[in-house]
């Protein structure tokens, strides 16, 4: 089944490229505005100097095109408002285990277009990179990025089940999308956020979808930060996993199909 | 006059349309609010640890944004609909029918669809342009804002024009449906100050420079700071712009090779 999902993708990694393109533009301009924020603050800001918001925002494109799930649109508007879902209820096996076959082809090739772009960048401007060199923490740090991808794939999956009681999920999809860049440290990173906005962040799901998954690699977490971080992603996959059950069994019944 | 006609009936048509699906409706509604939101939300961020960038103060970088708000919610007011409709009118080969018709087809192309509902990011941003003003004691004479309509109107005519341009490249490349899409990213660019680019580099600079023009130009002309230069070009970018994107049109439809 990955094999085949696959296939479509590769046929399709012109769509692929530009779905790429999507998650490059947004972290190249805020890099650039911060270059200019940090000349004009004498190089620190809260911690973070050139080489380090360099190598967040980059890092930042490789978690936003391979561990941020976008399943959701296509649960809502293709399976769930279009009729597809019925071919997937007649197949023996789960529906949550197919769309995620579904997506991880997309997200491994869109992963690997920013992995060329880091290594162009690093053999570039390899100054301005900075990375954590404990296998420890490589360790932990790639444990996170796993976890982060399956709490981003639950919890789309989760937005894309609301379909079944909503027509039109598109405000709503709009409005997870704002929250998460403010809180998922897509804008700047969640420890530069004013202070009321930077508690909330810690205790909401988003930020352990890429922010975490970037600090952690690049060497800002100690041990028992990466640990609590760990803890938090796999209370929310679990919390995710509970509410996606609910929903995919009372969302049935809403569900009806026709055809001949 | 003809045109004119065309457009109210267009208007009518697009009016019912939005009476009679109320949910999109109020979808379009929240969506809009939470972007308009988001969109000065982000500006507020960006600038909570740095008084000024690239020469220009939090209350200059307000009013930016603040600009970038109305003339982007009155261009896809006008034009993003029909815009986003684009790749599937040449994909399934509908563009035949709307070649037959006897009117340019354009202008059918471009204003075929409205989307009333963005207008409520204009309304946000005019009150927070009036919000800034008011707290930076200052007020524009008449002829600044009448100036400033005057060159949002010609910031209008060049994202119009590029989206057309780059809308246009479908006819050979009709299966990327998300490149319109990538647009909207491309936009964002533009609500950055011009100095930003400049700094990075001269190359990247020129390449993006009509989208460089489009907010700063108006914005400079708002606060008193005008730069006769990017006035001059902001306007020769929209006459030029308008005229590619007519010609580049034309052309592409001798490869039109439609379907059925």
């Amino acid at each position: 089944m990955f094999l085949l999902h696959s296939q479509y993708v590769f046929a399709e990694r012109g769509r692929s490229f530009i779905w790429f393109l999507y998650s490059v533009i947004p972290p190249a301009i805020f890099l650039l505005f911060w270059i200019g924020a940090l000349k004009s603050q004498g190089g620190n800001i809260a911690g973070w100097n050139l080489s380090t918001i360099t190598t967040y925002y980059f890092l930042l494109t490789i978690a936003s095109s391979m561990l941020v799930a976008h399943i959701e649109e296509d649960i809502a508007w293709e399976d769930i408002q279009e009729g597809h879902l019925t071919g997937y209820l007649l197949k023996p096996f789960s529906y949550y285990w197919i769309k995620f076959l579904e997506e991880v082809p997309w997200r491994l090739l869109q992963g690997s277009y920013g992995i060329v772009l880091i290594f162009a960048f690093i053999v570039i401007f390899g100054n301005f990179f900075t990375l954590s060199n404990n296998p420890l923490v490589i360790a932990l740090s790639l444990l996170i990025c796993l976890l982060a991808f399956m709490l981003s794939f639950t919890f789309k999956t989760v937005l894309g089940l609301l379909a079944f009681w909503l027509t039109d999920t598109n405000g709503l999809f709009q409005l997870s999308d704002a929250v998460v860049q403010i809180f998922g440290g897509f804008i700047v990173p969640i420890t530069l956020l004013p202070s009321l906005l930077q508690h909330t962040a810690t205790f909401l799901p988003f930020a352990y979808m890429a922010y975490y998954p970037v600090v952690a690699i690049q060497g800002q977490l100690g041990i028992s930060e990466l640990a609590k971080v760990i803890l938090f992603q796999v209370i929310w996959i679990v919390s995710f996993a509970l509410l996606y059950k609910w929903l995919w069994i009372e969302g049935r019944k809403k569900y009806t199909a026709i055809g001949q | 006059m003809k045109y004119f006609k065309i457009y109210k009936a267009l208007l009518r048509v697009n009016f019912s349309y939005l009476t009679t699906y109320r949910s999109n409706m109020i979808n379009g509604i929240i969506a809009n609010s939470v972007w308009g939101f988001f969109s000065l939300l982000l500006i507020v961020i960006l600038t909570s640890r740095t008084p000024s960038v690239f020469g220009w103060t939090r209350n200059e970088l307000f009013l930016l944004f603040g600009i970038y708000n109305i003339v982007t919610s009155i261009f896809q007011f006008f034009f993003t609909r029909s815009f986003d409709r684009f790749s599937e009118i040449v994909n399934r080969g509908r563009l035949d029918s709307i070649l037959l018709k006897p009117a340019d087809s354009q202008f059918l192309m471009s204003l075929s669809y409205t989307n009333f509902t963005v207008l409520l990011r204009a309304f946000l941003g005019i009150g927070f342009i009036v919000y800034v003003l008011i707290q930076m004691h200052y007020i524009p004479t008449l002829i600044q804002v009448l100036f400033t309509l005057i060159l949002m109107f010609a910031s209008i005519t060049v994202l119009y024009s590029i989206w057309y341009i780059v809308s246009t490249c479908l006819i050979w490349w009709p299966s990327l449906t998300n490149l319109v899409g990538l647009m909207y990213e491309i936009n964002g660019t533009s609500r950055y100050p011009q100095e930003m680019y400049r700094s990075v580099s001269s190359l990247l600079f020129y390449a993006i420079l009509p989208l460089t023009l489009i907010m700063t130009t108006p914005t400079q002309v708002l606060i008193g700071k005008v730069v006769f230069g990017n006035i001059l070009l902001l306007i020769s970018f929209a006459v030029v712009l308008f005229i590619i994107s007519r010609l580049f049109w034309r052309y592409a439809l001798r490869s039109y090779t439609s379907v059925g």
